[in-house]
């Protein structure tokens, strides 16, 4: 999920006559859907650390591990990057023309192929730089584009399109599985937009490739021209997708030995330690995280390799640790000034990894890494598991959940231990380690996801770095001084006041109102997450999250939408969230109308709680103030 | 190839001949094999030589049949079907001990899947079995099913009652006045609800074999469980004999009796055939297994029954025996005093009324079964409380007491038209309980503070003036009607009754505390702005009943419509939101410009002490075991 590397903006060759364009795509050299070996160039790399021979790719590795490949092959790691088939493409491409963020679009299929006809880049940028809003041009110039790969198929789906110099470019519509529909690449990150189809497109060449790939060569070729340095690509890959290698290390050695031990009586057993292929989960724990860190990670080679990596292909490879040193990771201390600039991309400001693929910063961060032996492993099984999660111990109830903890912290698998540390019934919410020791802190794709840095919450932490704390995720009505209370009681000490006025009321409405966009994200969608609908109540909800509707950002205002949907009576409730303003606003409205009709005088009361709000303080006044004070930070979240 | 349907209704029809079972006598819809099969898997329903059942009255008594149509006495048991079942088996599954119920219907057929409920062993886990419902219970409050059990017609309980006005599924238990964690029984139909809930139900169950062949005239209480037999009567009148002496005979064998025409005690003893709490001798029961009750309208009830009263059937040795094997028997049925505190026992206590005693009051008094042609209520309305059209006034008291009517006030010191004046909330007050409420008590008395002290049920002006303390009521007691004044503890002359007995008292007090802070004329009597504060801590109360009625009376308190409760929750949650209640209050109170430490009510003087002085009272609240069989 590296979305690192700075975008180009893609230039594509093609006129403003789609069939025209249509009948050149056809020739372009790739672009044909009858390879079946993912090998795109004929040509030959450099030679790098590791050349495609060492690679066997899945189908051999299947011809001993049967079980495994099958359960990989079921997995999402396979699926990451495709070449676009009717199998593979989840999107709609039913040719019936659509309007995206207010640009007319029109997804299609011919035969087996599928392209996209849209606006053209040119023109989008040449109006938006004149000043002009593009969204209102009679009739812009188009352009075709064929889908020749897709990345992703489990949140969201990434077209790409090859150009004729070799680079794939992202195309501006992603489809969103969950809600089944197109939306912008802008629009599906949290990110400040502005404006442009073609926003937060990039290449892949040098970015996606190296990790939704087995084997990444990037192959960047420069070739002197009388105009300048011209760059095109020959990029290679072993295998599409995150294949049995990208893991097990290239297994062209481990084939060959085990081969001519064929017949042997070697043959069967096992070595003490397979010298030619990893087994990461018997690695010792630093090389256990970092089979998964250099895309969980985020590593990327260091300045000085950066080229070479481009035109040599990756030096990373599993079981080849001594290349480790040439890439580095961002961490806070490393990033604190990257995070500043790209509107904290990262990290929060105690050093909490924010987003997602950065999990290994947040293991490294975690006691029971530094002080235990904790790996991915210890939660995470590649070969039997959900797919969707890929957690080892299922979720079946709270002993399987906690099992992940309880390896080491065995007295808490009995249930009185248990809900004496906890304070929380043995059987509830309260009593999953990981609602209290990894909450939702961390955003991607649309959604929360949970810190994989192991911490113990503190009312504090969320005064000082403003990240949610793991109490207010489920007590959402209840305020920060209230936490630090119960914490402080549990503790069997006084609480130490945090004495700021934003310690007062309900922390996550304050977020929701208040906080900067991450913040706003987060604490709406744990408005609208029904594990807590019990414990705090639902009623009065509506009043909060209908003013995220009208959040700038495209994405708050849809975990709004998708919250408001759970209040009572809001069921059926439509709302686009990324419609155009005038239609958001009548919708808006209409919402308005239907809380003030739903409203009860227990909602009402309830919220003059949450917001601690005074004696004759209106409640819309309160919540005015709220959005007076909200952090307008730009935020861009770089998942 | 698939046998044609007929050939397996042959097959079965022969099978049936050969088992000697037998089919609804009364059932005249086209049948379908599973039909056939559900009629097997439940009582039969079975004419008798004596009975004729309603259909042989409607061809006569027309009206009077429509209105026990309209009533719920006739649908009190039913056969499942798409017209009568109001409870949702839309694919509902339901929870109760980590056990999941499955419920589904297809047209006239309700089922459930469930773990097998008669498994024994403990090692090896039950299979999920599909079990038919086919009888059901109910249909004024809420509705409970009965499924099919391999033992004949025996059939077994669903653990989940569906409550009408909620709309909503609730665990059986969750529902009754249980202690907590007690069991939930899957009941016994074939011998216990077959007694009131059918006319002349036989149970047919032998200890030997389990397969139990139960009959019933008619589910449901229907025109011969309170006029009689009807079989001769109907013969005299379809034969026409005008023979004198054939008349004569017929007329002789004709048993039924207009319960309206007999003599107080009589007419009231038909309805206490089921409205009482009563036993059988053993001879008796011995006759009932195979023929029903002996009991017929028109008969002296106490012939053939033992009617409990505390204080007088204490020598009985049936009695005797039965509380030597069921310690709690009078507890879970009266107060300490002996007054009757579980509703449909209407008939005992009746008869410890002076009104009865004395007078001539039956049940007809204020009731009627059939109401008038020219009652302007809808039936649906009458059907209610079967009220006469008059009678939810003190019509029903002045019919006898004729002196009061003009000097009403100076009897009640009540304002003539306010509640206080009304004859049946002084001498009838709401402290039975069942069916998730308060109900009136049938115990005909006066208000005073002697029971309350030395029993602790709750006088009937506590129970209005819930924001007074007893020793506002001893004085008005001594200075309106000359009683004794009686001698109280500093909190009983300090704390209003109602928080005490809200806070303090047994599981049944609190059920009817909860259900009074929701009764419109104690809320216009005590306000309605200070009773959530006591109601909260309640949402977390050990006894789901209680949390219940507490819940729904919290709704109906003004800036709590809407609060969101679920009784069921886990007790975290309740606790958390039993604050939130306390919350809402006090931001409400203070809104409206009103102390929160209640200083207007109790000796505190800040909310703090409030909260201090309700963790005392709880502290102490009695805990005894509560189980009130309803």
């Amino acid at each position: 999920m590296d979305r690192i590397r700075g975008g180009e903006f893609p230039r594509v060759a093609g006129g403003t006559h789609a069939p025209m364009l249509l009948i050149v795509c056809m020739f372009i050299p790739g672009c044909g859907n009858d390879e079946t070996h993912p090998v795109m160039s004929e040509t030959k790399s450099v030679s790098s650390q590791k050349s495609d021979d060492d690679y066997v790719t899945s189908t051999v590795c299947r011809q001993c591990h049967q079980k495994q490949h099958d359960s990989w092959h079921a997995s999402y790691h396979r699926t990451m990057t495709q070449e676009a088939t009717p199998a593979t493409i989840q999107g709609s491409f039913d040719g019936e023309p659509l309007t995206v963020n207010g640009y007319p679009c029109r997804p299609f299929r011919h035969d087996n192929r599928f392209f996209m006809t849209l606006v053209h880049p040119v023109w989008d940028e040449q109006e938006l730089s004149a000043g002009r809003d593009p969204v209102k041009a009679r009739r812009p110039p188009e352009i075709t584009y064929a889908v020749d790969r897709v990345i992703g198929s489990h949140n969201q789906q990434v077209y790409l399109s090859r150009s004729a110099d070799g680079s794939f470019h992202t195309l501006p519509l992603v489809w969103h599985i969950h809600r089944k529909r197109w939306i912008t690449r802008a629009t599906s990150f949290l990110s400040h937009t502005k404006g442009g189809l073609y926003e937060k497109t990039k290449l892949w060449n040098n970015g996606c490739i190296f990790c939704h790939n087995t084997g990444p060569q990037p192959g960047l070729q420069q070739t002197s021209t009388p105009g300048g340095i011209r760059h095109t690509w020959e990029s290679r890959v072993a295998e599409l997708g995150i294949a049995c290698e990208a893991c097990h290390g290239p297994g062209r050695e481990h084939v060959q030995q085990r081969r001519a031990l064929a017949g042997s009586a070697l043959s069967s057993s096992k070595p003490q330690h397979e010298q030619w292929i990893v087994n990461p989960s018997s690695l010792p724990k630093e090389q256990a995280v970092l089979t998964c860190a250099r895309c969980h990670g985020k590593m990327i080679a260091r300045k000085e390799f950066d080229r070479q990596c481009l035109v040599e292909g990756d030096f990373f490879q599993v079981g080849q640790w001594d290349f480790v040193d040439r890439y580095s990771h961002p961490s806070h201390d490393s990033n604190a000034a990257f995070d500043e600039q790209r509107e904290g991309a990262y990290f929060w400001s105690d050093g909490t990894p924010r987003t997602t693929a950065l999990e290994y910063q947040g293991l490294l961060l975690s006691p029971c890494y530094q002080r235990g032996n904790m790996t991915c492993f210890s939660c995470h099984s590649m070969h039997d598991s959900d797919p969707d999660d890929q957690l080892r111990f299922g979720d079946a109830d709270i002993t399987h959940q906690n099992r992940a903890c309880t390896q080491c912290h065995q007295s808490f698998s009995e249930a009185t231990q248990l809900s004496e540390h906890t304070r929380h019934a043995s059987s509830s919410a309260g009593s999953l380690c990981y609602n209290c020791h990894m909450p939702f802190q961390a955003y991607s794709l649309m959604k929360r996801v949970r810190s994989h840095r192991i911490t113990s919450p503190t009312a504090g932490e969320t005064l000082k770095f403003g990240v949610p704390n793991a109490c207010n995720q489920c007590h959402v009505d209840r305020s920060l001084e209230w936490t630090n209370e119960a914490l402080a009681t549990w503790q069997q000490k006084s609480a130490e006041p945090l004495n700021s006025r934003l310690a007062l009321g309900s922390s996550t409405v304050r977020h929701a109102l208040s906080g900067h966009a991450l913040q706003r994200a987060l604490a709406v969608e744990q408005l609208g997450s029904d594990d807590n609908f019990e414990l705090a109540g639902v009623n009065w909800r509506g009043r909060v999250l209908i003013e995220s509707l009208e959040d700038e950002y495209a994405a708050v205002r849809l975990l709004a939408y998708q919250a408001l949907q759970k209040m009572p009576s809001f069921g059926d409730f439509e709302y686009d969230y990324i419609g155009t303003e005038e239609i958001r606003q009548t919708q808006v409205a209409a919402a308005r109308q239907r809380w003030n009709s739903a409203e009860t005088s227990s909602a009402r009361l309830r919220m003059h709680v949450i917001l601690n709000g005074g004696l004759d303080a209106e409640l819309d006044r309160l919540i005015e103030d709220l959005i007076k004070q909200r952090n307008t930070v730009p935020i861009g979240i770089l998942e | 190839m698939r046998k044609p349907l007929w050939i397996s209704v042959l097959v079965i029809v022969a099978l049936m001949v050969m088992l000697n079972l037998e089919l609804d006598q009364v059932e005249d819809k086209p049948v379908s094999t599973t039909s056939i099969h559900a009629q097997m898997k439940r009582p039969v329903v079975k004419l008798t030589e004596e009975y004729a059942g309603s259909d042989s009255c409607r061809k006569c008594h027309a009206r009077s049949h429509a209105t026990w149509h309209a009533s719920y006495h006739r649908t009190m048991t039913q056969v499942p079907d798409a017209d009568n079942v109001v409870a949702d088996f839309h694919d509902v599954s339901l929870d109760l001990h980590g056990q999941s119920y499955i419920l589904s219907n297809t047209d006239d057929e309700y089922w459930v899947e469930l773990n097998a409920p008669d498994w024994n062993s403990t090692t090896v886990r039950p299979p999920r079995v599909k079990r038919q419902i086919t009888l059901m219970t109910g249909s004024h409050h809420e509705q409970d099913f009965w499924f099919e059990t391999p033992h004949g017609r025996t059939i077994q309980r669903l653990p989940f009652v569906y409550r009408i006005e909620e709309q909503e599924w609730y665990p059986d238990t969750s529902v009754l006045m249980t202690p907590p964690e007690a069991p939930s029984g899957f009941g016994n139909w074939n011998v216990v609800c077959i007694q009131c809930h059918t006319t002349l139900g036989r149970p047919h169950v032998t200890p030997f074999s389990q397969i139990a062949k139960t009959e019933v005239v008619e589910f449901g209480i229907s025109c011969e469980a309170c006029h009689g037999p009807g079989a001769a009567h109907v013969e005299r009148y379809q034969t026409r004999a005008d023979h004198s002496e054939v008349a004569a005979d017929w007329k002789s064998r004709d048993q039924i009796v207009n319960p309206g025409q007999l003599d107080h005690r009589r007419s009231a003893e038909v309805c206490g055939q089921c409205h009482s709490i009563s036993l059988l001798s053993d001879e008796d029961s011995i006759h009932w297994a195979s023929h029903g009750f002996r009991f017929r309208p028109g008969h002296k009830l106490a012939d053939t029954r033992i009617v409990v009263q505390p204080g007088v059937t204490d020598d009985n040795p049936t009695l005797q025996q039965l509380i030597q094997d069921e310690p709690h028997y009078l507890d879970d049925r009266f107060w300490s005093d002996g007054m009757v505190r579980v509703v449909g026992r209407e008939y005992t206590g009746l008869i410890a009324s002076p009104c009865f005693q004395r007078g001539t009051m039956s049940c007809l008094s204020c009731h009627e079964l059939h109401p008038a042609e020219n009652d302007p209520r809808p039936l649906e309305e009458w059907a209610d409380d079967q009220l006469r059209f008059d009678r939810k006034s003190d019509r029903a008291c002045l019919q006898c007491h004729t002196v009061l009517e003009e000097h009403l006030v100076a009897h009640t010191h009540h304002a003539a038209d306010s509640e206080g004046s009304r004859c049946y909330n002084c001498h009838m007050p709401p402290t039975t309980y069942g069916l998730l409420k308060a109900v009136r008590s049938h115990q005909i008395d006066s208000p005073s503070l002697v029971p309350t002290l030395t029993a602790g049920r709750p006088n009937a002006c506590n129970l209005c003036h819930l924001d007074k303390t007893m020793s506002w009521v001893n004085e008005a007691l001594v200075d309106w009607y000359g009683q004794e004044p009686q001698a109280l503890t500093s909190s009983q002359s300090s704390i209003p009754a109602s928080v005490l007995w809200t806070l303090q008292g047994d599981a049944g007090q609190r059920a009817l505390m909860g259900w009074a802070m929701a009764w419109a004329p104690a809320q216009t009597a005590a306000g309605t702005d200070w009773q959530a504060r006591i109601l909260a801590p309640l949402l977390d109360d050990p006894y789901d009943v209680v949390r219940f009625i507490v819940g729904r009376s919290l709704r109906s308190l003004p800036g709590f419509d809407g609060f969101e409760y679920d009784f069921l929750a886990a007790p975290e949650v309740r606790m958390d939101v039993s604050q939130q209640a306390i919350e809402v209050w006090e931001s409400q109170r203070k809104q409206a410009g009103l102390p929160v430490d209640l200083s207007d009510l109790l000796q505190t003087d800040s909310a703090d002490t409030l909260s201090e002085l309700v963790k005392t009272l709880l502290r102490d609240r009695d805990d005894r075991r509560v189980e009130l069989a309803e």
